[in-house]
């Protein structure tokens, strides 16, 4: 009786959600937070910030006659450096401002950059840095390094401070913290086209004041100044096919103008994907337009930062179908 | 007595012990509806990740009203007008704050029976307005609304609203395009760009050809892409991908698959397939000896051979450098950006799920390797 009593109370708690299942939730809805803060955060960058230093020094050193050898050198230094750019300008999550938008551009920008680090480590590492062929894996070929293994323990000791560093440093948003983020992105490439827009129309009408004031005062003081150069006006000068041809000139100028100040103006909404590893030749263009991306591009950031938020949707898609009957409404109902 | 002593007391134990339990359970239960709710969210948010991954802002937001279409039978658009348009950008935070809203459950005001159309626009504009039609209403909205404005404007303007007659042309519309899709050898794919109308109007055509003539049922490609642009049969990227403009003539169209049917460049690309598939042979074995895991890609995917050989090749260069040491699969399968979003929508828990790794063929190395460095199970 006692057992039976005793069974009855346990499986009525059996159906509760289990606590190791809420907290992996947390994980996933909120991420890793960053546990390096203050002086951990400082010395921990400083440290990353050296062996990037390092490891750009000693591709400096590199020369090669081989062209991919060459562009693959350029491109992993170059990220380096950007990398490095980024890492000094973000601040520990302690003394960070939710408000200050070019902090969150900073941290994008290190979510992109240092995975596609990783890409050009993994090249490297599988001796492919110079080319491999998309049809056969195993087809690869390497740069000549006066001391390669010198130079990958270099590499690889970069990579590895940085994964560590993304985590423990930065942090891992999870999926509501990457939705937020492509918001304040969003809302950020929209403050940028109002401000477009506000300088567009400040551009047309400044041209159109500048334009009536030109056709007002421009012919009559070419005019008379060819009267002071040569003492009459030259007929030519007053031929209905040089007023034509004149005004043609101008007008076709002020079109140009426009289209030029247009392009300049409008910010760029052009869309990139991160490294995905197909060709040899994709693999470095990609890193390379992500290399000449402005670090103020919000637009193009938000697209990026979807593709990562679908991957982690995906990565972790066996996760949420095993626990959804945790979450059903029956769990809710009879707990 | 004893005996009934000692029962007494456990009675008053046991219920107690239940009482006391039950008072915890109410106490954690606004906890656990609250993670509930988080829950549903993140798997809105996922499934419109996955649906929107790498498009630009014009594009996403295209996708997302094609999605709300198909899903709740909304009709959404941003302003075109010289006043009231809207950049992609602003069109693109409209759309996504109403999917959020649907998706997530704050509003469903369709009765699913009766899904049909209600038209939303959104504006640069501040007010909101409603236009009365017989067939449906037109909501004209600000782009710049919360969720739970949009929702309180969209269920104050949708009682009463007849969409029966919209129900009836996606019923004969789906029932036209199985049927036809029964007898072609090939998958018909539409472009998210394209209306209902124009759809049903492609496949009402191509209905009838078949009917004439039953040679425009046998394609030699993969799959026929129905947008507004048309190319002949073609190698892309092996793949071979008919592009018919949904806005062509029957007698147009009759003539544009035969033609193309017979293409050289058609037989060419089959022989190439044969490499590919003997590489995707190589690789599923190569990633099996270093994994122990059983790899293959999707078989009711849409996935072509080359991506399948891509991705796979991808993993395989993966796990050959150790990157991941110990495997948490037994399976993995690789699926295109169609399948892992049907995945996700239907959303059923198999009984192989905690051993089966699915992997997007377009998978972001940086985020897999992350992933795996976060288990523990790499580097």
């Amino acid at each position: 009786m006692l057992a039976l009593l005793f069974s009855l109370i346990l499986t009525t708690h059996a159906t509760q959600i289990d606590p190791a299942i809420v907290n992996t939730f947390k994980v996933l809805q909120w991420g890793q937070p960053p546990t390096l803060v203050g002086a951990q955060f400082e010395s921990a960058r400083a440290l990353v910030a050296d062996q990037l230093k390092d490891l750009g020094a000693s591709i400096e050193k590199q020369k090669f006659t081989n062209e991919n050898c060459g562009r693959y050198m350029q491109v992993t230094h170059d990220l380096g450096q950007q990398i490095l750019q980024s890492l000094l300008a973000i601040r520990s999550v302690d003394a960070r401002s939710n408000s200050d938008d070019l902090q969150t551009l900073h941290q994008v920008r290190l979510y992109l950059l240092i995975p596609s680090y990783f890409g050009l480590h993994a090249l490297f590492e599988s001796r492919r840095e110079a080319g491999f062929g998309i049809l056969d894996v195993n087809h690869g070929a390497a740069c000549a390094f006066s001391d390669r293994e010198a130079f990958e323990g270099r590499f690889t000791k970069v990579v590895r401070s940085l994964s560590m560093f993304l985590r423990e440093g930065i942090g891992n948003p999870g999926l509501l913290g990457f939705d937020g983020l492509t918001d304040r992105l969003l809302i950020r490439a929209r403050a940028e086209e109002d401000h477009a827009d506000q300088l567009w129309w400040g551009v047309v009408g400044g041209s159109v004041v500048a334009s009536i004031l030109f056709w007002e005062f421009a012919p009559p003081l070419a005019l008379a100044s060819a009267r002071v150069v040569f003492g009459v006006v030259p007929n030519v000068l007053q031929t209905p096919a040089f007023v034509f041809g004149l005004r043609t000139v101008t007008l076709a100028g002020e079109g140009f103008a426009y289209q030029l100040a247009d392009s300049s103006i409008q910010p760029d909404q052009s869309s990139f994907k991160p490294n995905q590893l197909g060709t040899w030749d994709e693999q470095l263009s990609s890193v390379q337009e992500l290399l000449d991306t402005e670090i103020d591009a919000p637009a193009k950031y938000a697209i990026a930062v979807n593709m990562i938020k679908a991957q982690m949707a995906l990565l972790y898609e066996p996760w949420l179908k095993a626990n959804a009957a945790a979450f059903s409404q029956d769990s809710l109902v009879h707990p | 007595m004893r005996a009934y002593y000692i029962l007494a007391l456990s009675i008053l134990l046991a219920v107690s012990m239940e009482a006391a339990a039950l008072s915890g359970v109410k106490h954690d239960r606004p906890k656990v509806q609250s993670l509930a709710s988080e829950f549903s969210q993140t798997m809105a948010i996922g499934r419109e990740s996955v649906m929107l991954a790498g498009l630009d802002a014009g594009r996403a937001s295209l996708r997302l009203q094609q999605s709300l279409a198909e899903d709740y039978g909304l009709l959404v658009q941003c302003g075109s007008g010289w006043l009231h348009s809207l950049s992609d950008i602003s069109c693109l935070i409209a759309t996504r704050t109403l999917a959020r809203a649907l998706y997530s459950s704050l509003i469903n005001p369709f009765p699913s029976e009766d899904r049909g159309l209600l038209k939303i626009e959104f504006e640069d504009a501040a007010e909101v307005s409603v236009l009365r039609e017989p067939e449906g209403n037109q909501i004209s909205m600000p782009y710049n609304l919360q969720a739970s404005e949009m929702a309180s404007v969209i269920q104050a303007e949708t009682l009463g609203v007849d969409y029966r007659q919209k129900a009836w042309v996606r019923a004969q519309f789906q029932a036209q395009l199985d049927n036809l899709q029964a007898n072609l050898t090939v998958p018909l794919i539409f472009s998210s760009e394209l209306s209902l109308s124009e759809k049903w109007v492609f496949v009402n055509n191509l209905s009838g050809l078949a009917a004439k003539d039953p040679r425009v049922l046998d394609r030699l490609g993969q799959e026929i892409e129905v947008g507004y642009h048309t190319q002949g049969l073609h190698e892309q990227s092996l793949r071979l991908v008919e592009n018919v403009d949904v806005r062509m003539p029957a007698d147009q169209l009759h003539r544009f698959l035969l033609e193309s049917s017979e293409s050289d460049q058609a037989l060419q690309a089959q022989r190439d397939m044969q490499i590919v598939n003997d590489r995707i042979e190589q690789s599923i074995s190569k990633i099996a000896q270093s994994t122990g895991a059983q790899v293959q890609c999707s078989p009711a995917d849409q996935l072509s051979s080359l991506e399948c050989l891509n991705t796979l090749q991808r993993l395989q260069s993966a796990f050959s450098r150790q990157q991941v040491v110990v495997l948490p699969a037994k399976e993995i399968l690789v699926v295109s950006a169609q399948e892992s979003q049907r995945m996700i929508d239907s959303f059923t828990a198999p009984e192989t799920a905690q051993t089966v790794l699915v992997v997007r063929e377009d998978f972001f190395f940086g985020t897999l390797a992350n992933f795996f460095f976060e288990k523990g199970w790499t580097l």
